[in-house]
């Protein structure tokens, strides 16, 4: 693949897809300082991968596989990892609406929650509910996971039922 | 609170931060990450073989300027050994670009013969480290205090396998605990991720 090419297609799939990098990014980290880095470290797996995207899967699932498994990698590596990183980007806050009425600022919290909830599952759970949360069908699910979608049906009943005691505390 | 409320506010936060992103930018910092990245892997692969062809004039000019008996030199083919067997095994073990987009479940089982492989290589450090070494330096101990038995070669020798000994043991130790502190728990770890991934919940 040429540079160009490369660089065209990177950019398109920013557009498209850097909410998820930020949404994983934050729910596999707990300081904005790792979530940058984390973020960093996805979007330099997706450079290195795309030209491996061969369009069997979708563009979503391609950018969830890469997004998770660097997330998990990541936290294995944690110790180790690259500390010279530049801070290019804002972390965006949980984002609400401009101009906060007493229900933006709730729904704002209710973010906040389940962020603190989603980190609190295990680690498997996390990337199921984040991917539940996004509205994946199942089979989309199952092909993220590499699990069948019984499976995906099955634990995600209980993965919600974990995350909504987590987030009711 | 219902999940279809949790997934409502999800989405409803879920406005893409793309103007918080300058893509110029951050393009320029990936590919300055990318080459760090692959400079990184570079130099440490540089720097295994560079300890033994740096070592192996070293030990050339030594044998020659003391003039050592020439089981002095055994040393070279067991250094060439341990940097090659090194170099090929983190080529063929090398983690590759295409496992990045993998499923989540053979992620972790990459990432877990990985471990397996590490493992499998540290605790058997004695066959393609130390034994090659051991081996040149006992030759090397063996042919002074033969040679030079009368002129007390073979307390010369002993020194040598007194030093050698202990620090040899050292290193073996040292790979063991790194077994037993890092490499054990991550294969742990794991182990329980694939097993959450793949267990059919009754």
């Amino acid at each position: 693949m040429l540079d160009h090419e490369r660089e065209s297609l990177f950019k398109a799939w920013l557009d498209q897809h850097a909410g998820l990098v930020v949404k994983v990014a934050r729910a596999y980290t707990q300081t904005a300082e790792d979530c940058q880095d984390l973020m960093q470290e996805i979007f330099l797996q997706v450079w290195r991968s795309l030209s491996q995207f061969e369009g069997r899967a979708s563009a979503s699932t391609w950018s969830y596989r890469v997004a998770l498994n660097t997330a998990l990698s990541w936290q294995r590596n944690q110790r180790r990892r690259q500390a010279d990183r530049l801070p290019i980007f804002e972390i965006p806050d949980v984002p609400g609406p401009a101009g906060d009425s007493a229900a933006q600022v709730e729904k704002r919290e209710v973010i906040e929650r389940l962020y603190g909830a989603i980190r609190q599952l295990p680690k498997g759970d996390t990337a199921l509910v984040l991917l539940y949360l996004d509205d994946l069908s199942y089979r989309q699910i199952a092909e993220v996971l590499g699990i069948s979608e019984s499976n995906v049906g099955v634990k995600l009943n209980r993965a919600k039922k974990v995350l909504a005691d987590l987030v009711g505390d | 609170m219902e999940s279809d409320e949790m997934k409502q506010a999800w989405q409803a936060a879920g406005a893409s931060p793309r103007q918080t992103i300058d893509a110029n930018l951050l393009l320029t910092e990936v590919r300055r990450n990318e080459q760090s990245f692959r400079a990184m892997i570079f130099l440490r692969d540089l720097r295994e073989i560079t300890v033994a062809l740096v070592l192996i004039p070293v030990w050339i000019v030594m044998g020659r300027w003391i003039k050592l008996p020439w089981m002095w030199y055994a040393m070279i083919p067991a250094l060439l050994f341990v940097a090659g067997f090194m170099l090929i095994d983190r080529r063929r073990h090398a983690p590759r670009d295409a496992e990045a987009s993998q499923s989540l479940a053979a992620h972790v089982a990459s990432a877990l013969a990985q471990v397996d492989h590490q493992i499998w290589l540290l605790r058997n450090v004695f066959w393609w480290y130390l034994l090659p070494m051991t081996l040149a330096i006992a030759g090397f101990a063996g042919h002074i205090a033969w040679a030079m038995w009368q002129e007390g070669g073979w307390a010369v020798a002993g020194f040598v396998m007194v030093v050698t000994a202990p620090t040899f043991a050292y290193v073996y130790w040292l790979n063991q605990r790194a077994v037993r502190s890092e490499l054990l728990p991550r294969r742990q770890e794991l182990h329980a991720l694939l097993a959450s991934l793949s267990e059919k919940a009754s």
